[in-house]
Order: structure tokens, then C-alpha cells, then sequence
């Protein structure tokens, strides 16, 4: 069981739903199949872009993609003349940090489209988490209408939301579609990021590179664990400095170092103990530090041993070869990191 | 299951559905929903899902019979932070009503933000982008 098997609201949402079992499983595997279904009703899907038409279809849900303030207000244009006033504080509700959000209409029928609206916002690098917000959203309408009613607004911190995103994870990367392009462009061995390109590339363009990662590390049987580094203070240090009462000197204040910002295991890791530990130090010796210092390469791969992975404390991860595969990302690095044979 | 089925059976006809009309919108075989409806097929939970969502009703009521519709209840909760904005704004209970049903429209919220319930909307801001639609 994972900690978010035990949060309060996703085992009341598994139980209002009335499964039984793993609560993050029963309900990802509910809305599999309630897609699969439709999908089969359908006689089959043969592109993911097709599928989310068909369960938009189904959730009576239109999308409408904010691509630049024009479209906004264009948006709320056409909502507002059909009585949907709600519309009007858009442009207030897609602040810099919300990606998306669904609206049910007061006012719909036949001819003014769909029971629910999800605004996505795809200005700027937000444009990068289309795929996956679409998907989240769709998440949402697949559990229950009560759940719906219960919402407030939530962010990506909160047990739902992890569950929404576990649950596009799944169904954004339905298997029946991606299960044969993930087999087709990886035949064995390691997980490569050019691999996970190509995947992309064969599945659905518009689908997130990290998303694809998720979906590609997912479906791995061996271990694989994703690490995003990133100039960080250690997590005393960061409380000093937000600290009002503290003043530094020139000396003594802090210096970011390249740390751990997210780790990801896939299950296989999870079963093997396998594991990089968040905020920890990246070691100058690591490929991934050595990437992120070097301003004229871009990627970079090789062997390395996990054992040099120390924590403040002075202890260490345990021994054991690895191969990373790393590239930049922003001002971040992203790299898998997988133990070789 | 015949409960299950008493129930489903008595919400199509309040409506005035045949089973047709229900297994169309449900996205059912009109044959399954029969033998649903006279207790002689058990349901999975997603299909009855889809069969509550038609239906206007709770998965709750069509499974244990306990609550009602999903539609509004029957006593509105204000929440403080909206009562403090309409009584210092002067706005009418009528248009703080309006206020919120509006914010409850919002059903998913994707954002990397803290969480943030209905207490912490800024009415104020709020009440300024929908004001003319508050009538």
C-alpha cells in the first residue's frame, strides 16, 4: 500500500464508489474500465486523440484550449452570451499557476455543446502540460458526480488531485493504444530518453515528454527511477532563510547545490529497495551534475555507482552500478537512472 | 440484486422512460437493463455508474437505497468568508446565493498551488468579474 492508499479521501472516494481492495488501484482500474468499455462499445479506438474524443463524448465534457489572451476572451465571449456568467472570472481562476479547470453549464442542450467545459490554459510553457491537464480533467468526470459536487479547489499537493493524475497517467496512456508503440520502439534492456522520444513521437506528439517518461517507466518490469535535479538548499537551510527573524552575514549565508527536486521509482524499484532520496546531494562525481555544470552539453550518459550518493549525515546509498541517462531540462537536470545487470 | 433494480425501475418511471431511453442514455444493452431491473443480472459499479449518472441519482441511493438526488440540498451552507464579503459589500442573500452557485460551477481545478477551499476565494474579485451576470 502507498501513503496515498491511506489518505482519508481517496479511500472514501474507493468506497463510495463501492470497490473493494487497494483503493488507488480499484478506482484507477474503475475508470479503465468504464473507458475500455466505451471504447469497445465503440468497436475500438485507434488513436489516443480519438479516444479522448470518445470519452469526452461520453462525459458530455468540450474542451476549449487557451492558446493566447485572444482566445480567452473569445471563450468567455461565447459562454457568457449563453448565460454561463461564470465565464466572466477566467481570466481571475487561470492565474500563473493553474493549468486547467472544468465548468458545469447551467444552460446547455443539443445545440450549445456539453454538460461541462474544461478551460485548459496552454499560454506559455503551461502549453507543455496540455495532454496531461486534458486528461486530469477527464479523470475528475470518470469518478463520481458526488465527488464533483464535493470539490473545491484543489491543488497538486492534495490526495485527489494525485489520484486524478494517477488516473491520467493510466488512461491518457491507455494500454491497449500505447502498450503496442512502448513494445514496438523498446525490445529489451534499458530504458533510453531517445527511446522515450521516439514513443512520443509514435503515440501522440502533444503528450508531454515527462509524461511519456511516467508512462514508459510505468510498464517497466526492471527498475527505473526518474531524478530531477535543480540548484537547491538543504531543508534547514531553506527554513533560515525564510526565517524573518535570521539575518546572514556575507559568510555564513547558504550556497544552493545541485539536489535531488523529484524522484520517481517505478514499482519494480519500489520492490527492490532500489531508491534516490529527495532534497539528498548530487555528487560532483555523477554524470548528472557533471551535465548540469557543463553549459556546452546537452545530454550525457553512462555508469556510475550509486554508493557516492551521500547524505548530509554522512551515510551514503547503498552500492550499486547504475546506468544514467541524463539530459537538461530548463534549469533543471532529468535523468533515469536504471541498475545494470 | 433486486433492489437495485426496484430502484433503477421506479427512477425510469418517475421520468417517464422506457427502457430504451435509459439503456440509450446509460450506454447499456436494453436486454441487460431488463434483467437488471427484475433482479436477474448483478451489475458492476461502473456500469451502474453510468446508470446513476443517467438517472440523476446517487450511487449511494441506487445501491443502499440511502440519500436522494444529486441535485442541490435542501439547505444552502454559506460559507464565512462569503457572508463576511456580502454583508460588507451590502450585496442581497439572493445575489451571495448566486455567488456561490457560480463558484460551485467550477467542478476540477488544476493548479500547483496550495490547496484552497471555498473559505479562501476572493469574493471580492470574484463578485467584481460576474457582477452583471448577477441578476
Amino acid at each position: 500500500m502507498t501513503r496515498l492508499d491511506q489518505e482519508p479521501d481517496v479511500v472514501a472516494l474507493a468506497r463510495e464508489l463501492g470497490l473493494r481492495g487497494n483503493p488507488v488501484e480499484a478506482v484507477v482500474r474503475f475508470c479503465e474500465k468504464r473507458v475500455g468499455r466505451w471504447a469497445d462499445d465503440h468497436g475500438g479506438v485507434e488513436t489516443v486523440t480519438a479516444l479522448e474524443q470518445l470519452v469526452a463524448d461520453r462525459l458530455q465534457l468540450v474542451f476549449e484550449d487557451v492558446c493566447s489572451d485572444g482566445d480567452l476572451k473569445r471563450i468567455i465571449a461565447k459562454y457568457v452570451t449563453q448565460r454561463e456568467g461564470v465565464f466572466a472570472a477566467l481570466p481571475d481562476k487561470l492565474d500563473p499557476t493553474t493549468f486547467g479547470l472544468t465548468i458545469k453549464r447551467k444552460h446547455f442542450g443539443a445545440r450549445s455543446g456539453g454538460k461541462y467545459v474544461a478551460v485548459i490554459d496552454c499560454r506559455g510553457e503551461k502549453g507543455t502540460r496540455r495532454f496531461f491537464t486534458r486528461w486530469h480533467e477527464i479523470a475528475h468526470l470518470l469518478v463520481l458526480e458526488k465527488e464533483l459536487d464535493a470539490l473545491v479547489r484543489r491543488s497538486s499537493h492534495d490526495p485527489i488531485e494525485r489520484l486524478m493524475d494517477e488516473i491520467a497517467g493510466r488512461i491518457g496512456f491507455y494500454e491497449p493504444l500505447f502498450g503496442p508503440v512502448f513494445d514496438g520502439q523498446h525490445k529489451r534492456g534499458l530504458l533510453k530518453l531517445k527511446t522515450i522520444e521516439a514513443i512520443r513521437n509514435a503515440y501522440c506528439d502533444n503528450a508531454s515528454f515527462q509524461a511519456t517518461l511516467f508512462a514508459c517507466q510505468r510498464r517497466m518490469t526492471t527498475p527505473v527511477i526518474y531524478v530531477e535535479a535543480e540548484l537547491k538548499y538543504k531543508a534547514d537551510e531553506e527554513r533560515r532563510l525564510r526565517s524573518k527573524q535570521r539575518k546572514f552575514f556575507s559568510d555564513d549565508r547558504p550556497v544552493a547545490k545541485l539536489r535531488v527536486g523529484m524522484t520517481v521509482p517505478n514499482q519494480a524499484a519500489i520492490d527492490q529497495n532500489i531508491r534516490v532520496v529527495q532534497n539528498m546531494r548530487v555528487p560532483e562525481e555523477s554524470i548528472v551534475h557533471k551535465l548540469h555544470t557543463n553549459p556546452s552539453a546537452e545530454q550525457a550518459s553512462g555508469k556510475e555507482n550509486l554508493g557516492s550518493w551521500e547524505f548530509s549525515d554522512g551515510t551514503s546509498l547503498p552500492d550499486r552500478i547504475v546506468w544514467v541517462d541524463a539530459r537538461k531540462a530548463g534549469d533543471r537536470t532529468i535523468a533515469i537512472v536504471q541498475p545494470t545487470k | 440484486m433486486p433492489a437495485v433494480g426496484e430502484r433503477i425501475k421506479k427512477r425510469r418511471n418517475e421520468l417517464g422512460w422506457t427502457q430504451d431511453v435509459l439503456a440509450k442514455k446509460a450506454g447499456v444493452s436494453k436486454g441487460f437493463l431488463s434483467d437488471l431491473e427484475n433482479g436477474k443480472r448483478n451489475v458492476g459499479a461502473d456500469t451502474l455508474h453510468d446508470i446513476a449518472r443517467a438517472l440523476t441519482l446517487s450511487l449511494d441511493y441506487l445501491m443502499a437505497g440511502e440519500k436522494g438526488e444529486t441535485g442541490p440540498p435542501s439547505e444552502v451552507q454559506i460559507p464565512a468568508s462569503l457572508a463576511d464579503f456580502a454583508a460588507r459589500a451590502g450585496i442581497s442573500f439572493r445575489q451571495a446565493l448566486m455567488l456561490l452557485e457560480m463558484q460551485n460551477q467550477i467542478v476540477a481545478h488544476r493548479s500547483s498551488t496550495k490547496k484552497e477551499n471555498l473559505d479562501k476565494v476572493d469574493w471580492q474579485k470574484f463578485y467584481e468579474a460576474v457582477k452583471d451576470f448577477l441578476q
